[in-house]
């Protein structure tokens, strides 16, 4: 419930923030949609998920049921998480530098180019909406079970 | 004694930021403008999404020695500042490419592209500096309270 509420204040301060900035201009939602990068998100974090053990999903599907971890359970699923998305983030890298090059290597067109360059933008703004949303807040969860190791207080 | 160490820190790195931003004649209110806070602070709240306002507000206090507890471990604490400052940067660096996204859309107008891209830096000066001048020292200091004990 804490993690919905929180979910809610951030989008309204979001909104706040857009409201009462007139240099950013906001374009219609499908403006950002990168079919590519949408594809690449999906089967990255597929192959990367690969990583993972019967265990991790078994603790993922309890930590988001709000169920009590183990600390080896936690441990386990932190370090698997981290791995993939250490693995999906140079992923993105190298694809996104790979898509500069070839961006790159025709500026004649500068409206062209400047079209290009947006959608080579998008794929990382996935990524930090991913992280920012979804990995980061997981990584806090199983992190305060780990931590709240009652033997270093 | 810490108190003062404190003081001078803060007046130091204000007199830097005067000086430089005076010495490329930049007026200190365009760099610190007041929605790109806003945005920042977007991120910061994430953190209540796993931590209580209890826990965050008791990091807070063992981090800047006003709090002597011991209802919440240090690294842990610690932990919850360095949170704190990676989310800024994560919702900075998001509005960051939004705008960048913004400006390069409009590439054939130069007129506007300066500008957008000044904008797109300001809320990662805020995340930055909130995290490099606020949140490191703070760490920090919870670390030496880690190694004292």
């Amino acid at each position: 419930m804490r993690t919905l509420i929180t979910y809610v204040i951030s989008a309204l301060i979001l909104m706040i923030a857009v409201i009462n900035a007139p240099y950013l201009k906001v374009y219609p939602l499908y403006y950002y949609n990168d079919t590519a990068s949408l594809a690449f998100l999906i089967f990255g974090g597929l192959g990367a998920a690969f990583l993972w053990t019967r265990q991790d999903f078994k603790t993922l599907a309890q930590l988001l049921m709000g169920r009590e971890l183990s600390f080896k359970a936690a441990q386990g699923l932190l370090l698997n998480l981290e791995k993939s998305w250490r693995i999906l983030a140079y992923g993105g890298l190298f694809l996104g530098l790979l898509g500069l090059v070839s961006v790159l290597y025709d500026v004649s067109d500068m409206a062209r180019l400047g079209n290009s360059l947006a959608l080579s933008i998008l794929f990382p703004l996935y990524l930090l909406l991913l992280r920012w949303w979804v990995v980061a807040p997981l990584i806090q969860s199983l992190k305060k079970v780990t931590l709240a190791d009652p033997f270093e207080l | 004694m810490k108190w003062i160490k404190a003081l001078f820190y803060v007046l130091f790195i204000f007199a830097g930021v005067s000086l430089t931003t005076a010495m490329n004649g930049m007026p200190i209110d365009t760099i610190f403008e007041p929605t790109a806070f806003i945005f920042v602070l977007a991120g910061w709240v994430f953190i209540f999404a796993n931590y209580s306002l209890s826990e965050v507000c008791l990091a807070l206090g063992q981090a800047s020695g006003l709090v002597q507890s011991n209802a919440q471990s240090l690294a842990m604490s610690q932990h919850i500042i360095a949170a704190i400052g990676n989310y800024g940067l994560l919702a900075a660096g998001t509005i960051n490419l939004v705008t960048v996204f913004a400006a390069l859309a409009n590439l054939d107008d130069p007129q506007a592209l300066g500008i957008a891209f000044a904008v797109s830096l300001r809320p990662l000066v805020w995340a930055l500096t909130a995290k490099v001048f606020i949140g490191i020292p703070l760490q920090h200091n919870l670390r030496h309270a880690q190694m004292e004990v």
